[in-house]
């Protein structure tokens, strides 16, 4: 174990002693089942990311806001508001391909490099204690995107 | 991050991590992670570095088109640029 690691593990016994940190021993894995240029993408971070007319993460959360937001492809950059508290702004709020690479995702659809975007993209929170909430968060969400023809999600950290 | 991208993964979503922390990423064992020395609020490199945001994604979507058979973690090199000489 690294001791970055530890010492984070440390820190957030501080304040919260009950949590553990998810681990697991296996890695489930989805191949791609067709050619990248056939293929639907979606962003997902967890930069707090939200349209300004919806609802703002919650902080007040104890266990952390495992809720996610919506973001339409097409939403108007000047529209996307910040409300994870923890980080910088400054390089988002210059450039909000920093966090959430959108504009890239465009190029290389216009490019044929990957066959479409999805219409919508995912923001969420970090800093989340209930991680069987964010489970079954994760696993709705899941589902939506497969129904929703989505093949690949990209995913991003704050 | 990474419970998102595994829970993703077992309903049938490809994912791919960008991490600047590997160390607690790997702990949830998401298939493809990407690892950079970056840090909060740029994980994808400083404002209008348009060659990194691509490498890293570039880089994302060859992983991706690879078969693999557990965990696979790549470190990519690429580096902070100064904001005033992008």
């Amino acid at each position: 174990m690294s001791a970055i690691l530890q010492l984070t593990r440390l820190a957030i016994k501080l304040k919260r002693p009950e949590f553990e940190f998810a681990e697991y021993q296996d890695s489930p894995i989805a191949p791609l089942e067709k050619p990248l240029n056939k293929c639907s993408l979606a962003l997902v971070t967890t930069g707090g990311l939200h349209i300004q007319s919806d609802p703002p993460f919650d902080f007040s959360m104890k266990e952390g806001d495992t809720s996610y937001r919506i973001i339409p492809t097409e939403a108007d950059p000047a529209e996307i508001r910040i409300s994870h508290n923890w980080y910088n702004h400054k390089f988002i709020n210059a450039d909000i391909n920093c966090v959430f690479p959108i504009d890239r995702m465009k190029e290389y659809l216009n490019d044929g490099t990957i066959g479409s975007l999805s219409k919508e993209h995912y923001s969420f929170m970090g800093h989340i204690y209930d991680t069987e909430a964010l489970i079954k968060r994760a696993s709705y969400l899941g589902r939506h995107m497969k129904d929703s023809g989505v093949d690949i999600a990209f995913l991003t950290p704050t | 991050m990474g419970l998102l991208a595994r829970f993703l993964e077992l309903e049938d979503i490809s994912t791919i991590c960008i991490t600047f922390r590997k160390d607690i990423v790997q702990l949830i064992r998401p298939p493809r992670i990407l690892s950079l020395k970056f840090s909060a609020g740029k994980p994808l490199g400083m404002p209008g570095d348009i060659n990194t945001q691509k490498g890293i994604i570039d880089a994302g979507f060859k992983l991706l088109e690879k078969e693999i058979k557990g965990m696979t973690v790549i470190d990519l090199p690429f580096k902070l640029k100064k904001m005033s000489t992008l």
